[in-house]
């Protein structure tokens, strides 16, 4: 007992102070590929070394349209390697609340060699989640008071969140364990992990839908009481991700059930989930 | 079940099945890797450097020494860990839960060291076919040993931790115990059939990626009880500090890949590697254009879900996590 005293002791605090100050990841890290439209000269080579078809070309009447859909990238880097309009950043928060806001999409003209011309079509400026607009202390801070308002009023102080293997290869789930390690502590948000779906606020749902799964989905989501939130996690949860829709799987978990927010990456690390997590209580509807 | 005890335990698998063997047939090899890291999630980089293997045998290629000694790295960092984390869930499940509180932070630290050496904390996208695609660079090299400084008097504070807790040994000691002979029986593969007295290992028997070129030693128990599966993996993640130190002294210079060229058609190669929960097999058959016609994924999972239904017999039914956790098999490996 001692020892087990003296240990904990002797090991201190531990826990990060995310969101309060950035993110802990190395510059090493792969976040997400960052794409200069404007010097994006030809994009085959990177649509054919795409693992997951997140950078997708088609080619009609002299133009190409070019899409990038960050919900199936999985942040392996290998468009990076062969095009140098693409820079793979270590910025690892890319939740979004629609699943439209992680789409890219541009169109160019064609010269005759398949290389581009000029742009016909830009990409809207893609949208920014709260979260990733609150970069200055004090912005921060007032979105941290109205979550903490709005999930006082409806959830009164505390968020339960029951996970669903909808047929994941448990990487998301490796993750997920971490949020509650003393490192991550989501628990100092009053962020729960449930074993019911009747207790639970939130759905953290991983992995594409397996068709074997898909039932078990349906009925976790119809047992839940209202308000209540879904959460797409991993780049096969928002998108069905390299196992995509076959004979086995649905793909996406908005296939199946509606979602509130998207968190992308292959496994999204702990920062990531408690910004998607945090996103989406955002999206509690206001108080009042 | 008769009261607490149970008397049958009937499994039901194939929840998770998504298509992935067929997948691999319609994808282009090299993005057969990517597939391959996502078969077992905890296993990402066994499955896919196993994936490799196979698809470098059928294509005749040598892998160069340096590829083979950074992927010895990442297999031994990816059992590290598993191995830190099983050994904290498994105080859970019998609530000591201080103590994986202790684990929990060392296994980020090494999740945090797998991010600085390979880009993502699950060693993603750092296999290719033909080798590995980032090198060792002074400043990885450093985060490397740094670990190997902090972290194994860290990992004994916890193995004290553990062992000197009375009432853990207590709940540890003779709960679901795998016979030898049932294990023989069923093929049991891995740390749970070490644990249950089969002296097996690829890395030391079928010596594959850098092994040959390490020394190590390979724990055995035979009692096959919840307790010897957690030593086999207290043992092991010492051994795997000896590696990567071994490893790291050896590091041979050179290419990082060799070039597969065009992958002939109609041949067939094995690829196996002793991932942390046991050997995993991929085994491929080419098709022209750089395709498969076939590809066959075996977990270890596979073969030892029907010894977790022997080892709970005549458990009480509170027992019934610890023991689950003790074999830690995966579902998502197992329906593929």
């Amino acid at each position: 007992m001692f020892n087990v005293l003296r240990q904990s002791l002797s090991t201190g605090v531990v826990t990060t102070s995310y969101p309060a100050n950035p993110a802990e990841v190395s510059a090493q890290a792969r976040g997400r590929p960052e794409i200069d439209w404007s010097a994006l000269k030809d994009a085959r080579a990177a649509a054919a070394v795409c693992p997951t078809g997140a950078i997708a070309i088609e080619d009609a009447a002299g133009q190409r349209r070019i899409e990038f859909d960050l919900a199936k990238c999985v942040f392996c880097g290998l468009c990076a390697e062969v095009d140098p309009a693409i820079r793979m950043t270590n910025i690892c928060e890319c939740a979004a609340a629609g699943r439209d806001d992680l789409v890219g999409r541009a169109t160019y003209r064609l010269n005759r060699d398949g290389t581009h011309a000029e742009m016909v079509s830009r990409p809207a400026a893609a949208g920014k989640s709260p979260l990733e607009l609150a970069r200055d202390k004090a912005s921060r801070e007032a979105l941290g008071l109205e979550i903490k308002a709005r999930t006082q009023k409806m959830l009164g102080r505390s968020l339960h969140i029951r996970e669903v293997d909808a047929g994941s290869c448990n990487g998301c789930e490796v993750e997920i364990v971490g949020l509650n390690s003393p490192v991550y502590d989501a628990e100092r948000f009053g962020v729960h992990f449930v074993a019911s779906p009747r207790h639970a606020d939130m759905l953290l749902v991983t992995g594409p839908v397996t068709r074997n799964m898909e039932l078990a989905l349906r009925k976790t989501y119809d047992a839940m009481p209202a308000p209540r939130l879904v959460v797409a996690v991993g780049a096969c949860g928002c998108s069905g991700g390299i196992f995509g829709v076959n004979y086995a799987t649905r793909g996406a978990v908005d296939a199946v059930i509606p979602v509130d927010v998207y968190i992308p990456g292959c496994p999204p690390n702990p920062h990531a989930l408690l910004q998607g997590i945090l996103l989406a209580i955002g999206r509690l509807p206001k108080p009042g | 079940m008769a009261g607490e005890p149970v008397l049958y335990l009937q499994l039901r698998l194939f929840y998770t099945h998504k298509g992935t063997e067929k997948l691999f047939e319609s994808l282009p090899v090299a993005h057969g890797v990517r597939l391959a890291e996502s078969i077992s999630g905890d296993s990402s980089f066994a499955h896919a450097t196993a994936f490799c293997h196979a698809v470098e045998r059928a294509a005749g290629t040598v892998v160069p020494p340096r590829a083979r000694a950074l992927r010895t790295l990442c297999l031994e960092l990816e059992r590290v860990y598993n191995h830190v984390a099983d050994i904290g869930a498994i105080c859970t499940d019998v609530a000591f839960v201080t103590a994986n509180m202790h684990a929990m932070r060392l296994k980020e630290a090494v999740l945090r060291v797998n991010e600085q050496l390979t880009g993502n904390r699950l060693l993603r996208g750092m296999a290719c076919l033909g080798g590995v695609r980032f090198d060792l660079d002074a400043g990885r090299r450093e985060a490397l040993e740094q670990l190997l400084t902090d972290l194994p008097p860290k990992f004994e504070a916890l193995v004290n931790l553990v062992g000197d807790s009375s009432g853990t040994r207590d709940r540890l000691e003779t709960t679901g115990v795998l016979k030898p002979e049932v294990a023989r029986d069923l093929g049991v593969v891995g740390l749970a059939g070490r644990a249950s007295g089969i002296d097996r290992d690829l890395r030391r028997d079928f010596s594959h990626a850098f092994y040959d070129a390490v020394q190590f030693t390979v724990p055995v128990f035979s009692e096959g009880d919840v307790q010897r599966r957690l030593a086999v993996r207290r043992e092991e993640v010492g051994q795997s500090f000896t590696i990567i130190r071994q490893v790291l002294e050896k590091l041979p210079a050179g290419e990082l890949h060799a070039d597969l060229g065009e992958l002939p058609a109609d041949r067939v190669g094995l690829g196996y590697v002793e991932g942390w929960r046991g050997e995993i097999f991929h085994w491929v058959r080419t098709a022209p254009g750089n395709r498969l016609a076939r590809c066959k994924v075996k977990d270890p999972s596979l073969q030892n879900w029907p010894a977790l239904t022997e080892a709970i017999l005549g458990n009480i039914v509170p027992d019934f996590p610890v023991v689950n956790k003790s074999f830690n098999l995966s579902y998502s490996g197992t329906d593929r």
